[in-house]
């Protein structure tokens, strides 16, 4: 049996743990809501929500979503309380300005399936605000084999296989190339086994694009102009690779007049300069050496005589090339 | 190769592995024999020496097989199968998407 302990040298009495007190007894229960509070705060006025609906009343309880009106606000949308929230459709994004921005194409064998993940894609566009369309119903594909029962022979007992292929389709408009790659980014993440879907987008460039890309991939392809070659080559060798067209040939002609201009003033130079080279030296070794001496003098001075006729023949100036100002 | 391999398959992988190999030698030989630009004696030329190729480098040669049991008739090629085989494993559920039709 159990002695009450009547010394307090363990410092613990069962009298004093028995004992009612503040913490043994459960707390007195407010009456009303006023108690709670010493003082009644004043709460700010509540402005109602930009849709107009007043934050005191939400959420709002219906039955379907349909009972919202036909174009319901993003925000009326969202506060409604409604049985079977998910299933719903997602809240349509108005079109800011019908823009396609892209559009995916779900593909499978089994329509169950495709009702879900076409549902899954719709809550997700919904979700980052790209405006997108209802799912659309593509026609249905279908292959069908017949073949013969047997492995062998009875050709007039045969069986008709088929697959189809049920096809949905979701358009979005106006959102960002980004924002729709991140979509389909994370319906790739979370795809479905027996779910295939294709992606088209489409993207804006600015304009004259074409002539900034074509002018970088020609600079890309040029064949750089070696060191020994002389300026007027190395232009008509650019614009050769610049290909035929109207332009190209004016320029083509242009450099073709250049280089011809060139050659002639510096042959017409050499001309001078071997003249005169002629000239000096045939006097002087006329008498010292034989014949081969005497003919290759006279040769070059025939040569230089020839080219100073013909020198004296051409005009000097330069002749006037079509294209050239 | 299949799950029953026999002669014929084995003949069919060895054509199919001579004409992967020899196929850019036949095209040349080819172009050279069917052009019209040519002189006669360089077509003439071309085409004995396609002639000369043996049958393990003609395409003709290669034919569609079934690859589990090996049948040169009746293949469907969008399976890969003989049309008992298909039966066979459309009936198991083998195949992505095949059901009996009905309708």
């Amino acid at each position: 049996m159990y002695a009450p302990v009547s010394d307090t040298q363990g410092g613990f009495d069962p009298a004093l743990f028995l004992q009612k007190d503040s913490m043994t007894q459960p707390p007195e229960l407010a009456e009303s809501g006023d108690d709670l509070f010493e003082f009644q705060q004043e709460l700010p006025p509540i402005s109602p929500l930009p849709s107009g609906l007043d934050p005191r009343q939400l959420p709002v309880k219906i039955n379907s979503i349909s009972d919202l009106g036909p174009n319901p606000t993003e925000e009326a949308y969202a506060s409604a309380l409604v049985h079977g929230r998910s299933i719903h459709l997602p809240f349509l994004h108005p079109r800011t300005h019908s823009i396609p921005a892209g559009s995916i194409t779900f593909y499978s064998h089994h329509p169950k399936l495709l009702a879900l993940f076409t549902h899954f894609a719709s809550h997700a566009a919904s979700s980052l605000a790209i405006p997108i369309s209802k799912v659309i119903m593509l026609p249905t594909e279908r292959s069908l084999w017949t073949v013969i029962r047997a492995p062998f022979a009875y050709k007039k007992s045969q069986e008709n296989f088929e697959r189809k292929t049920h096809k949905r389709m979701i358009k979005a408009w106006d959102a960002d190339p980004e924002v729709i790659d991140r979509w389909v980014k994370y319906l790739e993440k979370h795809s479905m086994g027996g779910v295939g879907i294709r992606v088209t987008k489409w993207e804006r460039l600015p304009i004259g694009i074409g002539k900034t890309r074509l002018a970088r991939v020609k600079e890309a392809f040029k064949v750089p102009v070696l060191d020994g070659v002389s300026s007027a080559d190395a232009k008509l060798l650019e614009v050769r690779q610049e290909g035929d067209s109207d332009a190209n040939r004016k320029q083509a002609i242009q450099a073709l007049g250049e280089k011809i201009l060139k050659e002639e003033l510096r042959s017409s130079k050499e001309a001078r300069s071997s003249a005169a080279a002629g000239t000096g030296t045939s006097g002087k070794p006329s008498t010292a050496q034989g014949s081969p001496s005497n003919s290759s003098a006279a040769n070059k001075q025939d040569e230089g005589d020839v080219k100073a006729k013909v020198v004296s023949n051409k005009e000097i100036k330069p002749k006037s090339v079509p294209g050239k100002k | 190769m299949g799950l029953r391999p026999n002669i014929r398959v084995l003949r069919d992988m060895k054509a199919r592995q001579g004409v992967l190999d020899n196929e850019v030698t036949r095209r040349a030989y080819l172009f050279v024999a069917r052009n019209q630009n040519l002189p006669p004696q360089v077509r003439h030329q071309a085409q004995l020496q396609l002639n000369t190729f043996g049958r393990y480098t003609r395409p003709t040669t290669v034919k569609n097989r079934c690859y589990a049991s090996g049948r040169g008739r009746g293949i469907m090629s969008e399976f890969g199968l003989c049309r008992y085989q298909f039966r066979l494993k459309a009936l198991s559920g083998l195949l992505n998407g095949v059901k009996k039709a009905s309708w």
